[in-house]
């Protein structure tokens, strides 16, 4: 790593504060400081936040996934549709659900290392391809295409509940995806496989002349997003009550710009797990800030864009 | 670079400070007494719903019933307040499909929905009368039905419309055309240019095309979706033209694209009834499709009677760049009466 400025991390941090001190600032009554509130932030963003972790790890190795959305479509689909149609048990639902995303982000990263297709295009055509499968996934039930799984009453079997529950007053996805992102940061900058990885993304050809199998790192990458893309699509099924064909639309876009927020380079090689942690809870923050003050929504979409914009501008900032 | 920063701050917080003081109530009836104390975006969706509704619910000590405008966000809503212990909470929903509001009803998790109809039954029926020969009403608007839990047995509350009494008048007049034992063999071919297969309120519309079509033996019929996509659909329906489709149905993705092709289609001696959505101009045989601005002014009139003595209200909004959330927000508005205190 080169010497630099501030560190990535301290103005990412500095970011946050900001939108904190925004929501401090503009409460909303009192409502920012409840704790509630930022449990319950912490639970609606774990299904973008588990996305972002993947696409992050993406990034860093050079690339980018464009089919995390409809992964989470997809894979929620596999594990709604396994638990209420088929009577799965739920861990072999949750298990073909992560095997059927990570199938989806192998064949994204053989597409990007072996076939050499852009990365932009290569999981453009397994959005699209994953979109349709979640929509054929209810006719393989005898359903009507593109229709959702729902459960027969408004409450599904006890894992959703359990899921969408709060373990020791968290909500459990945030938990899931605070773990994930403690262990996934550990991976990433302790083992040999995170310095392959950034190594890649910095620059490929000098990662293969130092010895390093870039094809298998970068196929691993995308396996891993599609993977965390699946438990995404799991906590959403949960969280919904229902299988959704629609689900995680514009999801790929959000986890892009949770990443950027969160100083991760595009350019890929330099960012880590928890800045995108960082991102995603900026960008949370700022809708929670908009909603408790019940900004109009054609007013948040700008002051978001104008957020992204300040954040990067941030981020760009050279010494 | 601080400065460049500040620039952008500086406006941002003028434009919060502008958003947030407002109060309280955003609109009231005539007497005070119901209160619109929050509305929110939530584009159609559930899991916005859920979010938007937690944030709401910090921030407001005292909530008496929320509208939304379709059921998933309804049910969203429901869902923040069953996470959150808050009871005493009414819910009103609209679209009243048999998969999502009216078991959301059934299970008490919602306490009304309203039908919004998709029109399937009467579009089949009208494409059959006008390919037979038979003047068909240039325009159906269908009327709602109120589901509740005391009603849902029964099938829930029908408010009908002018239009279909015509259209039953027309199944009276002409049994002969709208037969399920035709005496000729003569076949009919219709097809559907649907804009979308991708919601479950299409999906349904899907089904009951699909099954109103196979009651009648003379009508062969087919069914194209174009993925939300104005030139595929523009294909599909000149597709049917080039194949000799008696009659078209479409439900346009956007008024004004299809103008030319059915133009075109007319021109040929097709019959074009158009389902749900506006083609923005005259060029069809007949227009069949709900009316959300009664189902808005229904909802409105429901929620007057759920809160006898006044209340306040949450209303969580459809993408109001939409028809159909405009109308369900202005018919809801107008049956309260509801004005800025």
């Amino acid at each position: 790593m080169k010497p630099r400025g501030a560190s990535p991390t301290a103005r990412a941090l500095l970011a946050l504060v900001g939108v904190l001190g925004l929501g401090a600032a503009w409460n909303g009554d009192g409502a920012f400081f409840r704790p509630e509130l930022h449990l319950d932030l912490l639970g609606a963003q774990s299904v973008v936040g588990l996305c972002a972790l993947g696409q992050c790890l993406v990034i860093l190795s050079g690339g980018i996934d464009l089919s995390v959305g409809a992964v989470v479509a997809l894979a929620g689909m596999t594990f709604a549709g396994l638990q209420l149609e088929a009577n799965w048990p739920w861990p072999l639902a949750v298990l073909a659900a992560l095997l059927v995303g990570s199938a989806v982000g192998t064949a994204n990263g053989l597409l990007v290392a072996r076939a050499r297709v852009q990365p932009f295009l290569a999981t453009l055509v397994l959005m699209v391809i994953a979109r349709g499968l979640a929509r054929w996934v209810p006719e393989l039930a005898g359903r009507p295409a593109s229709s959702k799984f729902l459960p027969a009453g408004s409450q599904g079997p006890a894992f959703w509940s359990w899921l969408d529950g709060h373990l020791v007053g968290v909500p459990t996805s945030g938990v899931v995806f605070a773990m994930l992102a403690l262990v996934g940061s550990l991976l990433l900058h302790r083992t040999v496989f995170g310095r392959h990885l950034l190594a890649v993304g910095d620059s490929p050809e000098a990662a293969r002349l130092s010895g390093i199998a870039v094809r298998k790192v970068t196929v691993l990458a995308y396996l891993a997003s599609g993977a965390l893309a699946a438990l995404a699509g799991i906590c959403q099924v949960a969280r919904d009550v229902q299988g959704n064909p629609a689900a995680g639309e514009m999801l790929e876009l959000n986890t892009i710009a949770a990443v950027v927020v969160g100083g991760t380079s595009l350019r890929g090689g330099r960012g880590g797990l928890l800045l995108a942690v960082i991102g995603v809870l900026v960008i949370g923050y700022l809708e929670k800030v908009l909603a408790i003050n019940g900004v109009p929504s054609h007013w948040r979409l700008c002051v978001q864009g104008v957020i992204i914009l300040a954040a990067v501008l941030l981020q760009e900032r050279r010494p | 670079m601080n400065q460049r920063l500040l620039a952008i701050a500086l406006p941002l917080l003028a434009c919060l400070s502008s958003c947030g003081g407002k109060g309280h109530t955003l609109l009231q009836n005539a007497d005070g007494k119901i209160r619109v104390i929050h509305i929110a975006d939530a584009k159609w969706k559930q899991e916005n719903a859920r979010t938007e509704m937690e944030s709401i619910l910090e921030r407001f000590p005292q909530i008496d019933l929320v509208y939304a405008h379709n059921d998933p966000m309804a049910f969203g809503a429901a869902m923040a307040c069953k996470q959150k212990g808050r009871t005493g909470i009414r819910f009103v929903g609209v679209d009243g499909l048999a998969s999502e509001g009216r078991k959301y009803v059934a299970d008490g998790a919602i306490d009304a929905t309203f039908e919004y109809p998709t029109g399937a039954e009467t579009a089949i029926d009208l494409a059959l009368l006008a390919c037979s020969g038979v003047e068909v009403p240039k325009r159906v608007v269908l009327g709602t039905r109120t589901y509740t839990k005391a009603n849902l047995a029964a099938g829930g509350e029908a408010a009908p419309s002018p239009g279909e009494f015509v259209v039953a008048n027309l199944h009276h007049q002409h049994g002969d055309v709208l037969t399920t034992k035709p005496t000729t063999d003569v076949v009919f071919r219709i097809g559907m240019a649907q804009c979308t297969d991708g919601e479950p309120w299409r999906v349904a519309m899907r089904e009951q095309l699909i099954a109103a079509a196979k009651r009648y033996p003379q009508v062969q019929f087919d069914y194209r979706a174009a993925d939300d996509d104005t030139e595929k659909q523009r294909g599909i329906v000149r597709d049917f033209i080039t194949q000799n489709y008696n009659a078209i149905l479409v439900s346009p993705k956007e008024s004004l694209a299809l103008v030319a092709v059915a133009k075109e289609a007319l021109g040929k001696g097709i019959k074009l009834i158009v389902l749900d959505r506006e083609l923005g101009s005259d060029d069809y045989t007949a227009f069949v499709g709900g009316d959300n601005l009664a189902i808005g002014k229904a909802a409105g009139t429901a929620i007057g009677q759920l809160l006898p003595n006044g209340g306040t209200i949450v209303e969580l909004q459809g993408l109001m760049t939409s028809s159909p959330a405009q109308e369900r927000h202005n018919g809801f508005v107008e049956a309260l009466g509801l004005k800025k205190p």
